[in-house]
């Protein structure tokens, strides 16, 4: 392995999702990457990891979002939602201004399909008179 | 497309999943092992003892069977083979050891555990420790038809990266041929899981069908095909729906056939009741445990386990007959109600090969006796590559979706077992970038690298930490594996902790690389 898949395998700044269900994502992030270690050497450790962070799920089909607050050293996280949408992570902090720039990490776009679990269910019965007159004698394979 | 019956009688399909994980160690006696001597014993060598008996005796039928590449591995490796003797041999001492104690309500049960391990003896030493030799043997004659299945049992929509999901599926269709000598035509999805990018893999590799559950098919764009009625993924892979409420009579925990209270309980255990005699007879019993000598029968789901009334196999045997009728009526029925909605579909039944014999001791009676009935009663057992021949079908884009409980992942990406993903993720991730370039010199452990990767995606661990049983054996052999794969992708000293397993993934890692290689330069 090369020196640069190496340092892939060590660090990265990035948030995925994985579609639990039709209604339930989960989300989970790492922030040891190029862009956190830059922003971490600029203000310190505690001050980075002590802001306001956020991670904000946009259904992109329906252009609506909204933000969980998350504590980024959690990694991970249950996130509830529509089923039948697309949706996108952004890892990020809440205040956001332009001057104050630092989002770190943003998802692919998965689809959370719609709910298609039959509800029908056939109950145990009884055995037929005609199954039963078929049936012949215990086989012998075995025992 | 439906998976046409021409001469319009009732009929139905019969899938079996056989899979246990890697679970060979280095010191012999462990529970683990335990899993696959037991699933040899009670299911795989009934089973095809079974079969063999019916096809010699003429009669007609036809199962579709997949064996996992880590099974087969197992069943093939010479030191496994010398410590299923011991296997057998120690509990035969301990059921003669039980024998002696003279209890009349048991004998039945001694007797029928006697017979299951002298057969399985006789069965293994005349296939010379490969029972595969019986499952080539059936399929020559026509009674099997085998489908591949991935590589080490990846939950292949929850893996990061299309590379991993394709050599999940490569290296699971090599092993196959390998083993039995054909190229498969079908592919077992573990835990019938699909997700986007999955039939595209499959298609890759040449694979032309598949089973899904059901509702990853009514719940596919565009909608509206009807229930039990196959389709064509966008590439052209056919995908059979699993029929849930046949399957149901089998699977569900409560109200199918294996709790009727006259079939054998799975939990009470000679190792429970009795474990300083365990411990006297069986090399390596340090705890209690399951020995697989079981001898009360369930009773009643509310009895407490120390109340249940001893195992009668007459009677056991007895109720899979009546179940047998039972579930033929239900497919008769069932392929009525499809044929109403597109005509000609079958209803199609998949299982875990293990839930007959091991979770439902009786299951090989029971198919067995479905078998000789549907014979008698003219209801064929159709073969799902001939059905995927008949008829054009209708293409659709199949919803994620899985056999778990839900219906989607939530069995495998639980608050239990969530913390896995992230590391096993980065992992592949790392090494998929590697195996998108050409081979090179400074990464000598990229084999045994992917290989330990692939065995930390196996499934089984994720399901075994959210159900807690054994949670904590789970938990060691996935961080084992994942730990290792990470060494391995960053040492620059050659070495390979199971050079001997998965005798195809060097050529199969050679070929995929080859081929993405192509078509980075093609533009695709």
């Amino acid at each position: 392995m090369n020196a640069n898949a190496k340092a892939k395998l060590r660090g990265e700044d990035r948030v995925d999702i994985l579609v639990r269900a039709p209604g339930s994502l989960f989300v989970y992030w790492t922030l040891d990457g190029p862009s956190s270690r830059a922003e971490r050497d600029a203000i310190g450790d505690v001050a980075f990891f002590d802001r306001a962070w956020v991670l904000r799920i946009e259904n992109v089909d329906r252009n609506e979002r909204f933000d969980l607050p998350v504590d980024p050293h959690a990694g991970r996280i249950h996130v509830d939602v529509t089923p039948g949408f697309h949706y996108r992570a952004d890892l990020g902090l809440a205040t956001l201004t332009p001057a104050e720039p630092f989002a770190p990490a943003t998802s692919e776009l998965p689809c959370a399909p719609a709910p298609a679990i039959p509800a029908t269910v056939v109950p145990v019965g009884l055995v037929s008179s005609a199954f039963r007159a078929m049936l012949g004698s215990p086989t012998s394979w075995v025992e | 497309m439906s998976a046409r019956n021409p001469a319009g009688t009732p009929g139905f399909a019969l899938h079996l999943h056989a899979h246990l994980p890697y679970v060979r160690h280095r010191d012999a006696g462990t529970f683990a092992e335990d899993w696959l001597f037991e699933a040899l014993v009670e299911c795989y060598v009934p089973l095809l003892a079974s079969w063999k008996h019916l096809a010699d005796e003429g009669i007609p039928f036809h199962i579709h069977l997949s064996m996992t590449p880590t099974l087969l591995a197992m069943i093939e490796d010479p030191v496994i083979g010398i410590r299923f003797e011991k296997y057998i041999t120690d509990r035969l001492s301990l059921l003669e050891d039980e024998a002696n104690r003279g209890v009349p309500e048991i004998a039945e049960a001694i007797t029928l555990y006697r017979r299951r391990l002298t057969l399985a003896r006789r069965v293994w030493d005349g296939a010379e420790g490969d029972i595969t030799r019986l499952v080539r043997e059936l399929t020559a004659s026509g009674h099997l038809t085998l489908l591949a299945s991935a590589a080490t049992h990846a939950l292949l929509p929850v893996l990061a990266t299309d590379e991993m999901r394709r050599l999940q599926i490569a290296l699971g269709i090599a092993e196959h041929v390998r083993a039995f000598g054909d190229r498969p035509a079908g592919f077992w999805l573990p835990e019938c899981g699909y997700g986007a990018g999955v039939d595209a893999a499959l298609a890759d590799e040449g694979i032309k069908y598949t089973i899904l559950e059901a509702h990853g098919i009514a719940g596919g764009l565009p909608g509206g095909t009807p229930a039990g009625e196959a389709i064509s993924c966008p590439n052209g892979v056919v995908a059979f729906p699993r029929d849930g409420e046949l399957s149901g009579k089998v699977w569900n925990r409560e109200g199918g056939y294996p709790g009727d209270g006259r079939y054998r309980d799975f939990y009470r255990d000679l190792g429970y009741d009795d474990p300083a005699r365990a411990a006297r007879i069986l090399d390596g019993f340090d705890a209690p445990r399951p020995t697989g000598l079981k001898f009360h029968r369930i009773t009643s789901v509310e009895i407490p386990s120390a109340k249940k009334e001893p195992y009668s196999p007459r009677e056991a045997r007895l109720a899979t007959q009546y179940h047998a009728a039972h579930f033929l009526d239900c497919i008769k029925t069932r392929s009525s109600e499809l044929a109403k909605q597109s005509p000609g579909s079958i209803p199609l039944a998949a299982f875990d090969a293990e839930l007959f014999g091991h979770w439902w001791f009786e299951g090989p009676w029971f198919l067995e006796s479905v078998i000789r009935a549907a014979h008698l009663s003219e209801i064929e057992m159709h073969s799902l590559d001939a059905a995927r021949r008949r008829a054009p079908a209708r293409v659709v884009r199949p919803s994620p979706s899985s056999w778990g409980s839900g219906g989607y992942f939530e069995t495998w990406i639980d608050p239990a077992n969530d913390w896995m993903y992230p590391a096993l993720h980065r992992i592949e991730r790392g090494l998929a970038r590697d195996l998108r370039g050409p081979a090179r010199n400074d990464a000598p452990n990229l084999v045994p690298a992917v290989r330990e990767l692939m065995l930390a995606q196996a499934s089984d661990w994720a399901f075994l930490i959210k159900a807690g049983n054994v949670a904590e054996y789970a938990r060691s052999r996935f961080l084992e594996h994942e730990g290792e794969a990470v060494y391995l992708a960053e040492s620059r000293d050659p070495e390979d902790p199971r050079p001997f397993l998965f005798p195809e993934l060097a050529a199969v890692l050679e070929r995929v690389r080859r081929e993405w290689n192509v078509r980075q330069f093609a533009g695709r």
